[in-house]
């Protein structure tokens, strides 16, 4: 029988011709078989299990070996919380190679491997650091990105060195200015190109090789900060950027349109950045002065955004009988229930004012006013005022308010029982928020039950005013009771008849206490009410402020700071920070990110421009190639300004670059006092210059120091027969005490001389030499001199010479680095004089070769 | 006496230069080369390691740096007729590929 086999997950398991099942990461997956005749199918489900993991091999060096992470759903979606983990493996140099999904157990401390899934692999770079390959995987394990990256220097000249071609897959052609500014990137006719101006920044980005499809446009300050953003992208918009005297954004205000005299579209204040330490979050004063805070990783990433929000709900009762948003009834009757029920037009009952709603001449409230037995306008679920219900979280807080008044009479009594008020907010309430799925009866009963269980009723002794409150009651999430309470009006609410018409008499009704949600609150009903019969009671701008904290965006990156993926509380919202957030914003306009100097592109984790700090061989690369624990603050040397803010908050001390070393390059502050990070996510190491790791290095290094032990130290003994012309022959140890070759083991070497003068001797010679060049630059090598390279050594000594002789002996040994190395040496032991006279000496060069290093492993 | 030491004094500067000059021109050949053979020869001395490839009779000359990227290990210690060395043109590292170990170096840029 002919079958055919298909995987229903490919990303969990492959089936091939033969039926054969392969793992590919834990899940599960169907495995379908089907006949060729006939097409009957049978199934079979399996289940890929992960191998299990309990540790990851920690560095020791500051390189971050693996992170995992937990951030809780965003509000109201749907989906689980963002759990997850990565496990990164680097090349020799630290480069990112290999970033590989697994999935945390919490409790157990263990994980579990998710083959493919959300994997960025296949990393390699070439000497320069340039990457040369990358492989990304979404969320199912199917590949997305497979880019192979082509650069000019590869196929044109060495000047061309490492500005990209093209990367399979992604763009099609790179184009660069003189400058070395990526100003054109071609996708298949969609591309972007880019315009600079003279410091370096883009002024302007279009979707055409012609620039007349502008998609966006940048205006910089006299500082080189962004003073606006023009966008032509969607619709015609522009974001101004207000600084204070760093240049950290204090507000931004929006302006439909673009700049120019002729837009007289209001410049609305949107956002307001909170700073800390650091940046904090956002506050919106357009959103009811909501804010949005920051959760960030190590990177500055914002992971999630704690959104403190504000919401405002009155119900003026107002209505001016349009259908549009702006008619107070329309956006109440969103939210509260029983307004048609209960409004009256009477000015003389009105609270509203003019200024809190557009209508002209604001005159409704609510009139509470029942009878036993008697319908319409008059019956007994007028009992019940306007009502809202809300979706809380715990930790929520309320506040509630209302403005009352009634008509006086000599007592009042309750008329309404437990039960019947169950009933009436059964009415009120079924359907509402947490009651969709009740019934009319169940919601009734929910009520009743929460109003039998809880001191609701408590003041029924008390008959001076009527029996008309605000109220609460609280829910958990299978709708049983959480918490309760009712506020009664006040005694000097009342009015006789004829005190109707007197202005300014409305009391407030209030909780004074904030309402804060229990632990396991879920939902909350408030309402206002009147519950003595035959009562006149007018309730006005009954208020309810929920200030509510939720996650409102959640967020998960890839390592060179794509989005993974993504959920949001409001699917329309857009948070202008995500990947290295605290310094830079993410332009939806071009997908870069925009940091202070120049762009990145996330996607292949390089930037436009190049570095003006020049820290690696390529100014182009990300983050170093270790986007795991690196950041770029301003898109230049990730390490000067951690630096420079080391110098200010430790005492000061000169920025220095390093010049050699294994840490050429990099930027440091002449104060040797402990360093915590400042935000790096690895260790710095700060020295003294030229690549010296420390204060002992720096005095050891130092050029006093050097002239008084000189860089190598040399014991030896030869002879030399020298007499008009000759040769000498001597053997030493020799000691490198500088460099990173040093050792405290000594290399023997063997000198040979050929000289021209008078000497005659045999001594022994005790000395050393200098290289005139870096300390760092030295090496045990500089002990060879060999002519067979072209090295040689130029000396001359003299001494004293009667019989016994002592002397000095100089040399100068030029080096291809153009820093020559010399020596000095005492000369002690026997020696002839020049005839009569009771001296020597001599001149000539000499080669050393190195017989045997002990330092040798 | 005076005029022997000046003489002999502008006689190490002009050597310096000259080396210099040498060392200059040595490394921009290094530098801009593109290494993948094996070594044939090698010799080192003040003026650098000196090495050739078995695909390549050019002698090529550096400054290989001993540092943690390489565990501190000295190229010419390590370095044998033999193995394996690999560098891109214009790229700040040498591999240096011993018994499927690999050694990285950067080295010295003489400018």
């Amino acid at each position: 029988m002919n079958v055919t086999w298909s995987s229903g997950s490919a990303g969990v398991a492959t089936v091939n011709s033969s039926g054969l099942v392969t793992a590919v990461a834990p899940g599960s997956a169907i495995i379908t078989a089907t006949t060729v005749d006939g097409g009957f199918t049978s199934q079979s489900a399996i289940t890929v299990e992960g191998e299990l993991v309990t540790s990851v091999k920690p560095l020791y060096n500051g390189i971050i070996s693996s992170m995992r992470w937990r951030t809780d759903k965003a509000f109201e979606t749907t989906g689980e919380d963002f759990t997850g983990m990565y496990v990164f493996d680097y090349d020799e140099k630290y480069q990112i190679r290999d970033a590989t999904w697994a999935i945390p157990d919490y409790a157990l401390n263990t994980f579990q491997i998710a083959g493919n899934k959300f994997r960025t692999v296949a990393m390699d770079y070439d000497p320069n650091g340039n990457i040369l390959a990358l492989k990304r995987y979404d969320k199912d394990g199917n590949m997305i990105h497979n880019f192979k990256y082509h650069y000019q220097y590869q196929e044109v000249s060495p000047e061309y060195n490492n500005k990209l071609k093209s990367v399979d897959g992604y763009v099609n052609a790179y184009s660069y200015n003189a400058l070395g500014q990526m100003i054109g990137e071609d996708k298949s006719g969609i591309g972007q190109y880019v315009e600079y101006d003279v410091t370096g920044k883009v002024t302007a980005v279009f979707g055409d090789a012609n620039h007349t499809d502008r998609k966006v446009k940048y205006l910089y300050d006299d500082r080189g900060f962004r003073l606006a953003k023009v966008s032509y992208w969607e619709a015609n918009r522009t974001t101004w950027y207000i600084r204070d005297a760093s240049g950290n954004v204090i507000s931004t205000y929006e302006q439909s349109g673009v700049p120019s005299e002729a837009n007289a579209a209001p410049i609305v204040q949107t956002e307001v950045p909170l700073y800390g330490s650091g940046k904090l979050g956002t506050y919106y004063p357009a959103q009811d002065a909501s804010v949005n805070y920051e959760i960030t990783d190590h990177l500055g990433n914002v992971r999630a955004l704690l959104r403190e929000d504000v919401m405002e709900f009155a119900a003026t009762m107002e209505d001016n009988n349009q259908e549009d948003y702006n008619n107070p009834r329309v956006q109440e009757m969103a939210y509260f229930q029983n307004l048609f029920e209960t409004e009256m037009d009477d000015p003389n009952m009105n609270h509203t004012s003019n200024m809190a709603t557009v209508v002209t001449n604001p005159s409704k409230a609510a009139y509470l006013f029942w009878v036993d037995g008697m319908a319409g306008m008059e019956a007994t679920d007028k009992s019940i005022g306007p009502a809202i219900a809300r979706e809380v979280n715990p930790g929520d807080i309320i506040y509630a308010e209302a403005f009352v008044r009634y008509e006086n009479k000599i007592n009042y009594q309750n008329d309404i029982t437990p039960l019947l008020l169950g009933s009436l907010l059964g009415n009120s309430f079924v359907s509402v928020e947490g009651f969709e799925a009740y019934s009319l009866a169940e919601t009734a009963q929910s009520f009743n039950s929460a109003l039998t269980a809880s001191a609701f009723f408590n003041d029924n002794g008390d008959e001076s005013r009527p029996f008309a409150y605000i109220n609460y009651i609280i829910f958990d999430e299978t709708m049983t009771h959480v918490d309760s309470k009712r506020v009664r009006v006040s005694e000097d609410a009342g009015f006789d008849p004829p005190e109707a018409s007197l202005p300014n008499q409305h009391k407030r009704v209030y909780f004074e206490n904030e309402i804060v949600i229990p632990p396991t609150g879920k939902y909350i009903y408030l309402w206002v009410s009147n519950e003595s019969e035959n009562t006149k009671v007018w309730f006005d701008d009954f208020t309810v402020t929920h200030l509510s904290t939720f996650v409102a965006q959640a967020t998960d990156f890839g390592v060179w700071g794509d989005v993974l993926r993504e959920q949001k509380a409001d699917a329309s919202s857009r948070y202008r920070f995500g990947y290295q957030g605290q310094f830079s914003e993410k332009d939806e306009e071009t997908g870069w990110n925009h940091f202070e100097l120049r762009e990145y592109d996330p996607i292949i984790g390089r930037w436009n421009g190049k570095d003006a700090y020049k820290q690696y061989w390529s100014p182009y690369i990300g983050m170093g190639n270790n986007p795991v624990s690196g950041i770029d603050r301003d898109g230049g040397f990730r390490t000067r300004f951690g630096a420079w803010l080391y110098k200010i908050g430790n005492g000061g001390g000169d920025l220095e670059q390093a010049i050699g070393g294994a840490n050429a390059g990099e930027w440091y502050v002449g104060n040797q006092i402990g360093y915590n990070g400042l935000g790096v996510a690895y260790q710095r190491k700060f020295d003294w210059g030229n690549g010296n790791k420390s204060f002992g290095d720096h005095v050891w290094n130092h050029p006093f120091t050097r002239y008084q032990i000189p860089d190598f130290v040399t014991i030896g003994a030869g002879y030399n027969g020298i007499a008009m012309a000759g040769a000498g022959t001597s053997f030493e140890m020799n000691w490198v005490l500088r460099g990173q070759e040093a050792s405290w083991k000594p290399a023997i070497t063997v000198t040979q001389s050929l000289g021209v003068g008078y000497s005659v001797d045999a001594t022994i010679n005790v000395g050393g030499a200098n290289y005139l060049g870096n300390a760092n630059d030295i090496r045990r090598s500089m002990l060879v001199t060999s002519i067979g390279e072209g090295g040689v050594t130029y000396w001359r000594s003299a001494g004293v010479a009667l019989g016994g002789k002592i002397g000095v002996t100089g040399a100068y040994t030029p080096t291809t680095t153009g820093y020559g190395i010399i020596g000095r040496y005492l000369n002690v032991g026997g020696g002839l004089p020049l005839g009569e006279l009771p001296f020597n000496a001599a001149g000539g060069v000499s080669n050393t070769f190195i017989i045997k290093d002990f330092h040798k492993k | 006496m005076i005029g022997i030491g000046l003489v002999i004094l502008s006689f190490l500067a002009y050597q310096s230069v000259r080396a210099k000059r040498k060392g200059k021109k040595q490394f921009e050949v290094f530098y801009a080369s593109n290494l993948n053979s094996e070594i044939s020869s090698i010799t080192v001395s003040v003026g650098g390691v000196y090495f050739r490839l078995s695909n390549d009779s050019t002698q090529y000359v550096f400054f290989p740096r001993t540092s943690d990227v390489n565990g501190n290990t000295i190229f010419e210690h390590i370095a044998e007729r033999g193995d394996l060395l690999v560098k891109k043109s214009y790229a700040d590292t040498l591999k240096l590929v011993k018994e499927d170990k690999v050694y990285l170096y950067t080295f010295q840029k003489i400018e």
